[in-house]
C-alpha cells in the first residue's frame, strides 16, 4: 500500500504546479525570471502557487471551518455570529486621537461656524450581544463621551451611538461590510437633524428599493465563510415631492456628474456602497433642487453613504470632503464662507487613525 | 508550497528513474540544486567548508603513522575553529545570514567537526569519494535542523549494495517517507505555527491583563512550540531521507514524556546530546555510552575520575546543547541548569526516581522541564529573573476574561498540540497498524490525502 501511497502523492504534488500554471495562463501568462538569481526561484514559484493554485478557495474554506470548528470566533478582527460578520474594532496603542481633535477644534475656532460632531460606533460595541461572550471588545462608548467633553462648548455633539443602539435589533450594520446600512443611516439621520435643528421625515416617506444583490463586503475578505449572509445596497427614495439631484465628483483634474443620487453602474464595482452617488472622491457636493437655501459642509468618510442621501432633502447643497484623499489643489475648491453649518462626522476607527484628519489645515491658516 | 510541489515531485523523479549506480550522482546534483535555490552565498560557503574537510579527513587518514603525522593534530584544530568558529560568527552576526542558514552551518560544522574527529581518532577511515563525503555531510534534508548524523551511520548507506555507491529506489520506502514528511510538515504549520499565533496572541493578552496563570500557559505553549517545530522538522528530514533511500536516526521522542531530566535530555534533539556526549563527554571522562540501551559501561584507563570532573564534564556538555539552540546568555543558563538537574539525578535522587511510579517521575521531570522553559523562552538572557519572578507572583488574582477568550478560542489546538506531544496517538495507530487489512492501509491513505489537503490550506 505504500507503494500506490508513494505513486498517488507524486502524481497529486506534479500535478499542483502544472495546474497552478493552467490557471494562471488564463488570465496572464506566467514567466520565470532567473535574472536576478537561481535564490529569486523559489519567491516566484510561491506567488504562483499562492495566487493559482487549484482548488484555492476551497482550500481557504477547509481553514476557515477548522478554525470555527477548534472554537475560533474571530479572524483577522472580525467576529462571526450566525452568519453575520462583525469588525471588532481595537485602537492601535498611538493613535491619532488628540491630534485629529486639536485640528477639529483649531477648524472652528478659526472659522467661527456653527459646528457639529458624530462619532459613530462600529457593530461590535453596539451589537454586543451578538460578540461571542467573553471576546475583548474596546468600550467605544467612553471613548466617544470622552471625545465629545473635549468638544464642550465647541461644538454640538451627536448621539450616534444611542441612535444605533436603540435600533440595534434591526438591520442597522451590513453582515460583510464595516459600514452602517441605509437603514442605519436613517437612524443617524433623525438624530443628526434635530441637531442641525430640523425635522426629520418619517421613514414612510422613502420608498426603498434594492440593488448590490449578493454583495460581499470587505469583512468577508477576512472570513470567506460559506454560510455568510450576504448583503445588498437599500436605496431610499424621497416620495414626497419630486426633488431631482445633481452630484458632482471633484478628483485631482477630474470632474463630472451625475444626475441621481443612486448611479446603478456600481452595482458591478466591487463595493457595492459606491452605488450611493458614485462612491466618495475627495469633493463630493450633492445639489438639491427645492425649497431649500441652505448649505452644509460635511468632513467624513465612508459612513457618508449612509446618512447623507436623507440630509440632501434639507439643503440646497451638501459638500462632503474626504480629508484623506483632499490634495492642496483640490481644497481650493472649497469655499468654507458659503456654508451655514458644519459637521464632523467619521467612524470612530477612522477619527482614531494618525493624521487621519491632518488635511483640514488646508482650509485655515495655522 | 514551491518545495512541495515542484522541488520535491521533481527530484523525486529524476532519482526513481536514474539508473541504480547514479543514484548518488543523481542525490548530489538534487543537493547542488537545493543550495543554489537557497542562494549562492550560502552554496560558496558550504562547498568551500565541505572541501576543505574532505581533503583535511584524508590528510589525517593518509598521514597517521608517517611522516606528517605531527601536522595532524593543528590540522584538526584548525579545522575545527573553522568549522565551529565560522558557525559561531553567522550566529553572532545575524545579518549576514537567514535564520535558516544560521542553522545549516551549525548541523553542517558539528557533523563534519565530528567526521574529522572520528578519522583522526582511527575510529573511521576517511572517505575517498567525494560525493558520498557530501551527500554525507550536507544532504539537504537534513540540514535544517538536523537529525546529526554520523559516518558510521551513513557509510554504509551511502556505499550501496556494491559497495561503489549503486543504490535502489524503493517504492514502499518512498511512500512511508512521504507520509512521515507529511507529518512532519503537519506538525510544522498545523501546531507549531498556529502556537506560535496563540502565543503572540497570548503575550497581548498578557500584557495588557497580566495574570500568573497566562505566564505559565505562554511558557508551556513555548515548550509545546519549540518541540513541533523542531520535530516536524526532523519529521521531514527523515521521511525525506526514507525517499531517497537513506535512514536517518531519531531526533525527538516525547521529550515531555520524560522521567528525569537527564532522560529529557535524551529525548529532546536525541542526536545532538548523543553527538557532545561522545565527543564531549566520553572524551573527557573516558566513558563510553551504550547508544542503543542507554546503559553506560564505564572504562577506565588508570586516571582517577572524581566526581569533580564528572560534574564539569557534565556541566560542559549541556552548556554546549544549550549553545546548539544559540549563542545566548539564556541558552548558557537553561543548559546550567539541565546540568544541575542531571547532576542532582545522578548523584542524589536517581534510585529514588527509578524507585517511584513512573507517573510521579514523569510529573517531576515535566515540572523541571517547564521550569527549564522559564529560561528558553525569555526573550533574553537579562530578563530571566524579571520573568521568573512574575510567575511566581501569586498574589495577582483572577484570570482575565480576554485569557479565557483565547483558550476558548484555541481549545482544539491546545487539546491536540498535548495529545501529539505524547505518544498516546502514534500507540494508537501503532496498534491499529498491525491489523494489516486493505481497509485500514486504505484509511492510512487517504488520511495522508486528508492531512495534505489541510496543511496547504494553511499555507496559503
Amino acid at each position: 500500500m505504500n507503494k500506490i501511497t508513494a505513486v498517488i502523492l507524486v502524481i497529486i504534488l506534479a500535478a499542483v504546479p502544472l495546474l497552478s500554471l493552467a490557471i494562471e495562463g488564463k488570465e496572464s501568462s506566467f514567466v520565470l525570471d532567473v535574472s536576478g538569481g537561481m535564490d529569486t526561484v523559489p519567491a516566484q514559484t510561491e506567488q504562483l502557487l499562492n495566487k493559482s493554485i487549484p482548488g484555492k478557495i476551497f482550500l481557504e474554506r477547509i481553514k476557515h471551518r477548522l478554525l470555527v470548528l477548534g472554537g475560533a470566533e474571530e479572524f483577522g478582527g472580525v467576529f462571526l455570529h450566525e452568519g453575520n460578520l462583525i469588525n471588532n474594532y481595537r485602537p492601535d496603542a498611538e493613535n491619532g486621537i488628540t491630534g485629529n481633535l486639536q485640528n477639529v477644534i483649531d477648524f472652528i475656532e478659526q472659522k467661527q461656524m456653527p459646528s457639529y460632531l458624530m462619532m459613530i460606533p462600529t457593530e461590535c460595541v453596539v451589537c454586543q450581544e451578538e460578540v461571542p461572550e467573553l471576546a475583548d471588545i474596546f468600550n467605544q462608548k467612553t471613548m466617544i463621551d470622552t471625545m465629545y467633553s473635549a468638544f464642550s462648548g465647541n461644538a454640538i455633539t451627536v448621539d450616534a451611538y444611542g441612535a444605533l443602539f436603540r435600533n440595534r435589533e434591526k438591520d442597522v450594520y451590513y453582515n460583510t461590510h464595516a459600514l452602517p446600512t441605509s437603514l442605519g443611516g436613517y437612524y443617524l439621520y433623525s438624530e443628526l437633524i434635530e441637531r442641525l435643528g430640523r425635522s426629520p421625515h418619517d421613514i414612510d416617506e422613502f420608498d426603498i428599493s434594492y440593488a448590490g444583490y449578493g454583495f460581499y463586503g470587505s469583512d468577508y475578505d477576512k472570513m470567506p465563510l460559506e454560510g455568510v449572509k450576504s448583503d445588498a445596497v437599500s436605496l431610499y427614495y424621497y416620495n414626497s415631492y419630486n426633488r431631482s439631484y445633481t452630484v458632482t465628483h471633484f478628483k485631482e483634474g477630474q470632474t463630472y456628474t451625475y444626475d441621481r443620487l443612486y448611479i446603478a453602474e456600481y452595482e458591478s464595482a466591487e463595493d457595492k456602497t459606491d452605488i450611493i452617488f458614485g462612491g466618495l472622491s475627495p469633493i463630493v457636493t450633492v445639489d438639491t433642487m427645492g425649497p431649500y437655501t441652505d448649505e452644509l459642509l460635511i468632513f467624513g468618510d465612508e459612513t457618508a453613504k449612509c446618512y447623507v442621501p436623507f440630509l440632501v432633502n434639507h439643503y440646497a447643497r451638501i459638500t462632503i470632503v474626504s480629508l484623506d484623499k483632499l490634495t492642496p489643489s483640490l481644497a481650493k475648491n472649497i469655499d468654507t464662507e458659503r456654508y451655514r453649518q458644519v459637521l464632523f462626522a467619521y467612524s470612530v476607527d477612522t477619527f482614531a487613525k494618525m493624521g487621519s484628519l491632518d488635511n483640514i489645515k488646508m482650509l485655515f491658516e495655522e | 508550497m514551491g518545495f512541495l510541489f515542484v522541488f520535491l515531485p521533481l527530484a523525486i523523479i529524476i532519482y526513481a528513474f536514474t539508473p541504480g549506480k547514479y543514484k548518488n550522482i543523481s542525490l548530489f546534483v538534487i543537493n547542488a540544486v537545493y543550495y543554489l535555490l537557497m542562494g549562492w552565498q550560502i552554496t560558496l560557503i558550504t562547498a568551500a567548508a565541505a572541501v576543505m574537510d574532505y581533503a583535511a579527513a584524508l590528510f589525517l587518514d593518509v598521514e597517521r603513522g608517517k611522516k606528517l603525522a605531527k601536522l595532524r593534530m593543528p590540522l584538526l584544530i584548525l579545522m575545527t575553529i573553522k568549522n565551529i568558529g565560522g558557525a559561531v560568527v553567522f550566529a553572532v552576526l545575524g545579518e549576514f545570514c537567514s535564520a535558516v542558514g544560521v542553522c545549516m552551518f551549525m548541523v553542517y560544522a558539528l557533523t563534519a567537526t565530528g567526521y574529522l574527529v572520528d578519522v583522526f581518532a582511527g575510529e573511521e577511515a576517511a572517505e575517498r569519494n567525494p560525493i558520498r563525503y557530501f551527500l554525507f555531510s550536507t544532504l539537504f534534508c537534513k540540514m535544517h535542523i538536523g537529525p546529526l548524523v554520523r559516518w558510521k551511520d551513513m557509510k554504509t548507506q551511502l556505499a550501496g549494495t556494491d559497495g561503489r555507491g549503486k543504490r535502489g529506489f524503493s517504492l514502499e520506502s518512498a511512500g512511508e517517507g512521504l507520509v512521515l514528511f507529511l507529518y512532519g510538515a503537519a506538525k510544522k504549520v498545523l501546531l507549531a505555527d498556529r502556537l506560535a499565533e496563540f502565543a503572540a496572541a497570548l503575550e497581548q493578552v498578557n500584557m495588557s491583563a497580566p495574570s500568573v496563570l497566562g505566564r505559565w500557559i505562554a511558557v508551556i505553549i513555548f515548550a509545546l512550540r519549540i518541540f513541533f517545530e523542531l520535530s516536524g522538522f526532523s519529521d521531514m528530514a527523515r521521511g525525506l531521507g526514507m525517499v531517497f533511500g537513506l535512514k536517518l536516526p531519531m531526533n525527538f521522542y516525547y521529550p515531555y514524556q520524560s522521567l528525569s531530566v537527564s532522560d529529557f535530555l535524551y529525548r529532546f534533539n536525541t542526536t545532538v546530546a548523543q553527538f557532545f556526549e561522545h565527543y564531549v563527554y566520553n572524551t573527557l571522562s573516558r566513558k563510553k555510552h551504550d547508544t542503543e540501551t542507554n546503559v553506560p559501561q564505564t572504562e577506565t584507563d588508570g586516571r582517577k575520575k572524581t566526581i569533580l570532573s564528572d560534574i564539569l564534564n557534565a556541566l560542559l556538555v549541556c552548556l554546549l546543547f544549550g549553545m546548539w539552540f544559540g549563542i545566548d546568555l539564556k541558552y548558557l543558563l537553561w543548559g546550567v541548569y539541565l546540568a544541575v538537574f542531571i547532576v542532582i539525578e545522578k548523584y542524589l535522587i536517581g534510585r529514588f526516581l527509578d524507585n517511584i511510579p513512573k507517573l510521579f517521575a514523569r510529573l517531576y521531570s515535566f515540572a523541571a522541564v517547564m521550569c527549564s522553559f522559564v529560561i528558553f523562552s525569555t526573550p533574553d538572557g537579562y530578563g530571566i529573573l524579571e520573568n521568573a519572578g512574575a510567575l511566581l507572583a501569586f498574589s495577582e488574582k483572577g484570570v482575565s476574561t480576554q485569557l479565557l477568550y483565547l483558550l476558548n478560542s484555541n481549545k482544539l489546538l491546545l487539546g491536540a498540540a498535548v495529545l501529539f506531544a505524547t505518544s498516546l496517538f502514534s500507540v494508537m495507530a501503532r496498534v491499529v497498524g498491525k491489523k494489516t487489512g486493505t481497509v485500514v492501509k486504505l484509511v492510512q491513505l487517504v488520511w495522508s490525502l486528508v492531512l495534505l489537503t489541510i496543511t496547504v490550506s494553511f499555507l496559503l
